[in-house]
């Protein structure tokens, strides 16, 4: 797995907080989903990334090439992160995360659905 | 008796969390009123928000006299599970957790789960689309 585990620490728009990039990604490297979101108790999304083999979606030339994307429901607490994107008014994936963590491990696995694309079983690094 | 404009929500539901142009409605104990009405589009997106309890009131308009200015932090809806979370203006916690079941049947419907205000209570709530 070649999952690309970096910080950026920015200020967003409104308001102001620091915010950082969680990836996921499968083991075969085939797809990649990344958010960045800000250091609330809940999930605040200021950009988004989708890759599935050479095809890329991007919230703006700014984060990558690609088709536009956006949010279309995003939530997560302490045990779990959902996420769906879209791209022109459809759905264009479902990320369903669990954290867990025992001691000193913390994990973070699930699937990312693709529809007409396929499923993948996804681990995800950060913030 | 499920109504047929419900039943359609619910099924809509089903294949995925797109309410297009819907509300929820909610109601439960001490007058407990949620007025929620929902983007169209994919996805579970608030367009705002109004939540009476306890003589209280919680809501997205500005400027209410003797209500709580909250915005939508947080909504999600998955499977059988619809998930709402409200902060304040600033983005300062969660003020708000509206958290549901739906179950829905040609022959029977039901959405219901919690409404939690950390400080003011919880209680147990019901809600249909309209």
């Amino acid at each position: 797995m070649r999952l690309m585990i970096f910080a950026v620490s920015l200020l967003a728009a409104t308001p102001a907080v620091a915010t950082e990039w969680i990836y996921c990604g499968d083991s075969a490297d085939k797809v990649s989903i990344g958010v960045l979101a800000g250091s609330f108790e809940f999930l605040n999304i200021s950009a988004q990334t989708l890759r599935v083999g050479t095809e890329q979606w991007s919230s703006g030339e700014t984060y990558g090439p690609g088709k536009p994307l956006g949010i279309a429901q995003a939530y997560e607490d302490a045990g779990q992160l959902l996420l769906d994107l879209s791209s022109d008014g459809e759905t264009v994936a479902e990320l369903r995360v669990y954290m867990a963590d025992e001691g000193e491990n913390y994990v973070q696995g699930g699937v990312l659905r693709v529809p007409g694309r396929g499923a993948w079983v996804v681990s995800c690094e950060g913030p | 008796m499920m109504k047929p404009l419900l039943f359609a929500a619910l099924i809509s539901l089903a294949a995925g969390p797109a309410i297009a142009g819907e509300g929820l409605f909610c109601e439960g104990p001490h007058d407990l009123a949620i007025q929620l009405p929902l983007a169209a589009g994919p996805g579970l997106s608030p367009l705002s928000a109004e939540i009476k309890v306890v003589g209280k009131v919680w809501t997205t308009a500005e400027g209410v006299a003797g209500a709580t200015q909250i915005t939508p932090a947080q909504a999600v809806g998955v499977d059988d599970r619809l998930y709402f979370d409200f902060t304040n203006p600033n983005y300062e916690g969660i003020l708000v957790k509206v958290r549901l079941f739906r179950s829905g049947t040609e022959d029977n419907a039901a959405i219901g789960g919690t409404l939690t205000i950390p400080g003011a209570g919880t209680w147990a709530i019901s809600c249909q689309f309209g």
